[in-house]
């Protein structure tokens, strides 16, 4: 079973299933003028056919392929994926600076950075630069946090 | 487009005009040496400081950056055997091969002199061929338009090179993404699921930095990190004697011709065209035996026809608003972000931009000899930079970039969902250059066919009467589609052959 349902099969099986998905949420939707160039799902429901003769066609090539992915390190790439969507979540209220800072952080941690002079010099010392100068040279200011107003 | 040089030198010859055009062309030598960066990511991360510019300086800074790129992944690729860029994969064949003989300076000279050459016709080119090309397509209605969209979007076969079906699927996957917000025609909103933020639709330079520049940076953290690149000597850059380039020019010349000609069509890239006049190089060169052990030639070939892309990539992208690739679809995006949209209308309506643009593109391309002469040596120790410190620059640069954009943090969400999305399709084999092509294209495809239909009162026969141009734009665009067929078809019978020889 795991040899047939390996991973790239998994990802055209999604792709399929949100391309017809997405195809049977434009069913129902009628729109009164006959001209086709009036209805706003006449153009997405061409291109969502498609998208689900290609994706089933992926799903049945994936199967007869049966290829393996190249082996990853899921967990770092679950954290800085988590990283990353949180980063954005998180810089309205957080500043860049200080959003910014944890990003980075985490991101050269996961990458095996362990020395606290590059983790200060690259984690802390770019957002900070890059807030600087686009705070305060180049007058584009980014967002900013109650406790970093001052960056 | 001549007439119009001396307003267009006003635009140019600034303090402001010449120090982008030195700064820009500078950084996209760096930024283009550093392996992992490439182009795309280089032009991504400058773009949040191009927003606080005019108009001509903004565009000018990111062309010097595009053009610098390309002529600086010739220095990673020369001195540490890895590419910078995509397109300079061609270079290591013979340029690392000369390093390590002890001749770096002189292999970078050879490189920096055919990049010139082939930027500076690639330049011509674009200041020639653009404007008749814009002028013909004045002509156009939208059925012309249509069948001209339809003949763009065929280029997500060449690029989809390797995985057809992957690639013509991210195609409609950024099709689809381009129809999602208000509909063009009646303004009702269209797979939105109750946000509605989503209305205006997606910020495609958010999605682009998210499946490019940040999608890398979750597939270089995924690998396994190599130890240290191993640096050769170098102590400047060395240009090769008069009398050195002796039996070299026509290979020079032919070499630039392959990459303009290969630059103008859509979807091949500059890479492709590297490799292919390499093969041409390796296969009429008088040196042909030396080819792989460090052969001037070889490095001529793959640096003149990488560079002498850019310029001819960019004539049906400004001429006609088609991007051939991701590059230029990304150059296109932030085009409209300053007030410029690539298209058919471009020339008649900004003509003496147009000339700032066209012009300041040749002085970034004669400025990359003394900017490559003082950088390389800038750039070389910078080579050694660990990627974790890149990969957090990159991530830093491309958000700014993408809240200057509408200041909007819901643009970021989309920016990160747009990574990790691109880094999962990625992976499974989807390449991420038709997925930005199909959202670039998408919108006028959409508005072009439906025009059309109101013209024709619903008849979709009727636009393949009465139009020649669009039949013969749709006919191309069979053919284009076909070709790769064609191709698996004719390999699939060499293969049986060899095969049957080999089994008697």
């Amino acid at each position: 079973m795991s040899r047939i349902l390996n991973e790239r099969v998994i990802a055209s099986a999604i792709l399929l299933m949100i391309g017809l998905g997405l195809a049977i949420s434009t069913i129902g939707l009628e729109f009164s003028n006959t001209n086709p160039a009036f209805n706003p799902m006449f153009f997405p429901r061409i291109i969502l056919t498609l998208w689900v003769m290609l994706a089933f066609s992926n799903v049945i090539a994936d199967l007869l392929l049966n290829e393996p992915s190249d082996p990853i390190r899921l967990g770092r790439i679950i954290i800085i994926s988590l990283a990353v969507i949180a980063y954005a979540l998180y810089m309205r209220e957080g500043g860049f600076f200080l959003s910014s800072v944890g990003l980075s952080l985490i991101v050269l941690i996961v990458s095996g950075v362990r020395k606290i002079t590059p983790l200060v010099l690259v984690g802390v010392g770019l957002p900070l630069l890059i807030a600087i100068l686009f705070n305060h040279i180049l007058k584009m200011p980014l967002p900013n946090s109650p406790l970093f107003w001052w960056i | 487009m001549i007439d119009l040089l001396p307003q267009a030198a006003s635009l140019i010859f600034t303090t402001e005009g010449l120090l982008v055009l030195a700064f820009g062309t500078m950084l996209g030598i760096i930024l283009g040496a550093l392996p992992g960066i490439g182009s795309t990511v280089a032009v991504a991360m400058i773009l949040p400081f191009t927003l606080s510019m005019g108009q001509t300086p903004a565009i000018l800074l990111l062309l010097a950056v595009y053009a610098g790129s390309v002529y600086g992944g010739s220095i990673s690729a020369i001195l540490i055997n890895t590419p910078g860029t995509p397109q300079s994969a061609a270079t290591c064949l013979d340029g690392y091969p000369m390093a390590q003989r002890g001749d770096a300076g002189k292999a970078l000279g050879w490189a920096t002199i055919a990049s010139v050459v082939g930027g500076l016709v690639s330049a011509i080119v674009l200041i020639f061929a653009a404007p008749q090309l814009a002028a013909f397509a004045l002509n156009f209605g939208p059925i012309e338009t249509f069948a001209l969209i339809v003949l763009g979007l065929t280029c997500i076969v060449s690029v989809s090179e390797g995985a057809l079906i992957k690639g013509i699927m991210a195609g409609m996957i950024g099709l689809f993404l381009s129809t999602i917000g208000g509909d063009p025609i009646t303004g009702e909103a269209r797979f939105i699921f109750g946000q509605f933020q989503l209305f205006a639709g997606f910020n495609l330079l958010a999605v682009v930095i998210g499946v490019f520049a940040l999608s890398e940076v979750l597939t270089r953290v995924s690998k396994k990190i190599e130890g240290d690149a191993k640096l050769v000597s170098f102590n400047g850059i060395i240009l090769p004697k008069l009398a050195e380039w002796k039996g070299r020019i026509g290979g020079l010349i032919k070499s630039v011709a392959i990459g303009n000609g290969i630059g103008i069509l859509p979807g091949t890239g500059a890479a492709t065209a590297a490799f292919i006049s390499y093969a041409e190089a390796r296969r009429s060169s008088p040196n042909k035996d030396n080819f792989g052990k460090g052969e001037p030639d070889g490095l001529i070939a793959s640096e003149s026809a990488n560079n002498a892309v850019t310029g001819g990539a960019l004539v049906p992208t400004m001429a006609l608003g088609i991007p051939g690739d991701a590059i230029t679809a990304v150059m296109l995006a932030t085009l409209t972000l300053h007030g410029v949209t690539p298209g058919i209308r471009l020339m008649a309506d900004n003509p003496v931009l147009i000339a700032a643009i066209f012009s300041g593109f040749f002085i970034i391309n004669l400025m990359l000899l003394p900017m490559g002469m003082l950088v390389s040596r800038m750039a070389a120790p910078l080579l050694r930079t660990r990627e974790a410190f890149m990969l957090v620059a990159i991530t830093l640069f491309c958000t700014v970039g993408v809240y200057f954009v509408r200041g909007n943090p819901f643009d970021l969400l989309i920016m990160a969902l747009a990574g990790v999305v691109g880094f999962g399709l990625r992976r499974q084999g989807y390449p991420m250059a038709p997925l930005v092509i199909g959202m670039v294209l998408g919108p006028t495809l959409e508005l072009s066919l439906r025009q059309g239909l109101i013209m024709t009162r619903g008849s979709f026969t009727a636009f393949f009467t009465g139009y020649p141009i669009a039949v013969v734009l749709i006919v191309l665009s069979i053919l284009m589609l076909c070709l790769p067929l064609l191709r698996m078809a004719k390999s699939a019978s060499q293969l049986r052959r060899n095969t049957s020889k080999g089994s008697k």
